[in-house]
């Protein structure tokens, strides 16, 4: 990981400054220990703990923060400075968990509640902040902070000790035990709608689906959600422009007539307006071909020095890495994930106790189904909805809450692996 | 459960696998469309990527056209200078600038270069002079 960071970094700097220096591995020296420590930590807390999930996670941020400097340098030191601080949420969560963090499910209406609150914030006036037409932000003084992230973990632990607790009932279908867990999930998305952050409903839906067929075995209850799911779409799409123009986008992002613009109250091609966004973004991704135009020798600024794709170190920085690595690197990248998908699967499959198979079940989905719905959106596999990129993305909250996820992996695997051993 | 998490792996792997297909689908087959695009703002950035180079009118005493680098960010611009105007355009050919202030860099003040967006979907450069 280390090297590989190295040798990132010292490509970024080479293709800029077109000379070789040390200043180029201060990065990769930094990121090397900052890992070796959480190495250490981990090691001492859960050392049971499934020993790839930790290095998988440190490449996927060292690959962020490396093109993240590609992109801008000082954006770099900021997500640097929250890939610190996530590392040492991490080693605190494990270090305050490592005995037993199935206490957890002791609190799990707290966790729901937990979840409900931190996504209603940034509808809170005062500190409710939004940013392109979605309310997702909240600040104070200079922080600013995305709290859905957090309310995402918050909301698979409470899902997890409920499911755990009540899936033998809600597989036979007694109404009554549905009513809490619809009541918490539907407050969830009600709010995500009236924030207009249809990527996080998405996930939180999916996650949902994903976690009560793994409690109740019953697929039916899936397909009644993936049926629920159509209708709420329509509906949705019928009622909100917001969502309308986004699935216009997806299906015919070139119009050969102009139309209305919102942007400019002027007639205008959909290209040159709407998606633009999207579509200057699969023209970096085309360019990119099979092997990519290098680290640091991509193309995203315009003749005047404007980013020819806005947002492109958050919701767009897939399509970044496919301009510069091509398809040989974005498809290791993509491995990458589906290797700690892979992982973190194999971790509740090992898990002795509902909790613990649901919790990292929960997470491991929700992270793959992430990766999923920003990469898709970008690809035209699925509408666009903006979210980050797992460990990726520029986005001090996404790094954070990804960290916690990491922990709660580490967490799991250490208790199932410990037992193993104990059995044999 | 164990049934149950097998099979939502296999459906989290079947989405990521999906997404190495659609990459794949952007970056090898549909490449040659997306770069013919007219709209394509990547592509016209490209072509002043390049260091064309100096062109010289007889016993080299004149600079017919030039370069003017122009750094953008990491990026290095080349902008085609024309120091005599259009005193040899027809031998040494036009700005290939689509932009007014890229244009207005070139400093030609006599001559003002523009390409149709048509000559950016044919993926050629425009020579034709508009103003």
């Amino acid at each position: 990981m280390g090297l590989l960071t190295a040798v990132g970094f010292a490509s970024v700097y080479i293709a800029d400054k077109s000379r070789i220096s040390g200043g180029s591995l201060a990065y990769a020296g930094f990121f090397f220990a900052l890992f070796l420590a959480a190495h250490l930590v981990a090691r001492f807390a859960v050392p049971h703990a499934d020993p790839y999930v930790l290095p998988i996670a440190a490449l996927l941020a060292a690959v962020g923060v490396t093109e993240i400097y590609r992109l801008g340098p000082n954006d770099a030191f900021r997500q640097g400075t929250w890939v610190v601080i996530g590392v040492v949420v991490f080693a605190l969560a494990l270090l305050g968990l490592r005995r037993d963090y199935r206490l957890l499910e002791n609190y799990k209406y707290l966790f729901g509640l937990g979840a409900i609150g931190l996504l209603f914030m940034p509808l809170l006036p005062g500190i409710g902040l939004s940013v392109n037409g979605s309310r997702l932000w909240v600040h104070f003084g200079p922080l600013r902070f995305q709290p859905g992230e957090l309310g995402k973990i918050a909301l698979i632990v409470f899902l997890a000790a409920y499911l755990r607790e009540k899936r033998e009932v809600l597989a036979v279908g007694r109404v009554k035990d549905w009513g809490p867990l619809l009541v918490i999930w539907g407050m969830a998305m009600l709010v995500l709608f009236a924030t207009d952050d249809l990527g996080s409903g998405l996930l939180f839906y999916g996650i949902f689906l994903g976690m009560l067929y793994i409690a109740t075995a019953r697929i039916a209850f899936v397909a009644a959600g993936v049926g629920l799911f159509v209708a709420g779409s329509v509906a949705v799409y019928q009622g909100t422009p917001h969502v309308r123009e986004r699935v216009l986008n997806w299906l015919q992002p070139w119009t050969t007539h102009k139309i209305f613009c919102p942007l400019s109250g002027q007639p205008a091609l959909r290209q040159d307006c709407q998606s633009y966004q999207e579509v200057q973004s699969l023209y970096s991704i085309a360019h990119g071909g099979l092997g990519g135009t290098g680290l640091g020798s991509g193309t995203f600024v315009n003749t005047s020095g404007g980013q020819i794709i806005p947002d492109l170190k958050t919701d767009f920085i897939y399509s970044a890495l496919a301009q510069e690595l091509g398809l040989i690197g974005v498809a290791g990248l993509l491995l990458v994930y589906m290797v700690f998908t892979l992982r973190g699967f194999r971790v509740a499959i090992f898990a002795r106790d509902g909790f613990s198979k649901l919790l990292a079940a929960g997470l491991t989905f929700g992270f793959a189904f992430q990766a999923f719905i920003i990469v898709g959106g970008i690809l035209r596999v699925i509408p666009l909805t903006g979210i980050t990129l797992p460990l990726v993305s520029y986005g001090g909250s996404s790094i954070l809450a990804n960290f916690l996820v990491l922990a709660g992996l580490m967490l799991v695997s250490n208790r199932a692996n410990a037992e193993l051993a104990g059995a044999t | 459960m164990n049934r149950q998490l097998n099979r939502l792996a296999v459906v989290s792997i079947v989405l990521l696998a999906a997404l190495i297909v659609a990459t794949t689908y952007w970056q090898t087959w549909a490449t040659a469309g997306l770069q013919d695009k007219q709209d394509n703002a990547l592509q016209r950035v490209v072509q002043f990527s390049v260091a064309r180079g100096l062109i010289r009118g007889a016993g080299d005493k004149t600079t017919l056209a030039t370069n003017r680098r122009v750094k953008r960010g990491s990026e290095t611009l080349y902008f085609r200078s024309y120091p005599q105007n259009g005193l040899a355009a027809q031998t040494v050919g036009y700005s290939t600038a689509s932009q007014d202030h890229a244009a207005g860099n070139c400093g030609s003040t006599a001559f003002r270069y523009r390409a149709l967006p048509s000559c950016w979907s044919q993926g050629s450069f425009c020579r034709l002079r508009l103003g």
